[in-house]
């Protein structure tokens, strides 16, 4: 992953994309145990917010596969891991990436949603595996409370999360 | 699960979501390259040659589906229906006379494989107690 993250950086440094994040399966690696994925989610702030997404993806694609990733459907390969990149589609998900925190892998700098707005966005999915992995959150005990219900209030995610409480933790915490 | 299983289960993932982030990276990337074998399972619905098949097209999807949740099977992760789903369709499929299940993973760009032919040896492979490792293991042995 060490490589796959080097070009990403140097991508940013070449003003291609700007603050990035890790999200998905491998940022929650960073608080979790780790768990199966076969590729990586990256959120990216676009540098041309006047441009249409397309174009700005287009731009990052022709990046990469210029330094040899190999694009697959909506992946590119770049150091052995496919990687998709998502603008943020909301503002739970710009939140996310503006507050990210920093972490290395091999010395290597790099860019993780916090665990709070993983588990928000996880909510905010609402799938069957969504909901696991906030159930691993909690039990890692890796989760801010306060933080937590800070974003969900801003974000317009309280009955999302009371349904989630009724349906997975009720009596389980106090 | 037991009690003390699951106990034990929650220790070993506290002392995995302890590692650093680099070292889990590497066990992701194990984990990556180990659900890529798996890819490489293939599963094939055979029929009866006497077995007047018309409907080539359910068939088809049957294979498709059987290939999908086989995947998802081998990757193991959260509890899931995989295994189950896979069971029924393979189950109903093999209950036809005469038609067999066949199973095949590339090893060392090798071929290997098991044809079966009855409830018994399916769940034998993946029935409700079978791992995935189990099941790799009685498709590479000879």
């Amino acid at each position: 992953m060490k490589e796959t993250l080097q070009a990403i950086n140097h991508m940013q440094a070449d003003g291609v994309i700007g603050k990035y994040a890790i999200g998905g399966a491998v940022g929650a690696t960073l608080y979790l145990e780790p768990a199966a994925t076969l590729d990586i989610d990256i959120f990216v702030v676009l540098p041309t917010a006047e441009r249409s997404s397309l174009v700005s993806l287009t731009k990052i694609y022709d990046y990469l596969k210029a330094k040899g990733g190999k694009v697959t459907r909506e992946y590119i390969e770049i150091g052995g891991w496919p990687i998709q990149f998502l603008p943020p589609a909301n503002e739970l998900e710009r939140e996310a990436v503006a507050s990210a925190v920093r972490a290395t892998v091999e010395d290597v700098p790099t860019w993780v949603m916090s665990a709070e707005h993983l588990v928000a966005i996880a909510l905010q999915t609402g799938r069957s595996k969504d909901h696991i992995r906030i159930l691993q959150f909690l039990e890692q005990g890796v989760v801010s409370r306060k933080k937590l219900e800070d974003i969900l209030q801003r974000h317009r995610l309280n009955s999302k999360w009371r349904q989630f409480q009724e349906r997975y933790l009720e009596g389980t915490h106090g | 699960m037991d009690k003390k299983a699951e106990t034990a289960k929650r220790k070993i993932r506290k002392e995995l979501a302890g590692l650093s982030f680099t070292e889990k990276t590497r066990i992701l990337e194990s984990l990556r390259d180990r659900s890529l074998a798996f890819e490489l399972v293939r599963v094939f619905l055979v029929p009866n040659p006497k077995d007047g098949i018309q409907d080539r097209d359910h068939v088809n999807t049957l294979q498709r589906e059987s290939q999908k949740y086989l995947n998802s099977h081998l990757k193991g992760g959260p509890p899931n229906a995989s295994r189950s789903a896979l069971s029924g369709i393979l189950s109903g499929w093999i209950s036809g006379a005469g038609r067999k299940v066949r199973f095949e993973i590339q090893l060392d760009g090798e071929s290997k494989g098991k044809e079966i032919s009855s409830k018994e040896e399916l769940d034998k492979l993946i029935g409700r107690d079978q791992t995935p490792a189990a099941f790799l293991r009685a498709l590479a042995k000879p």
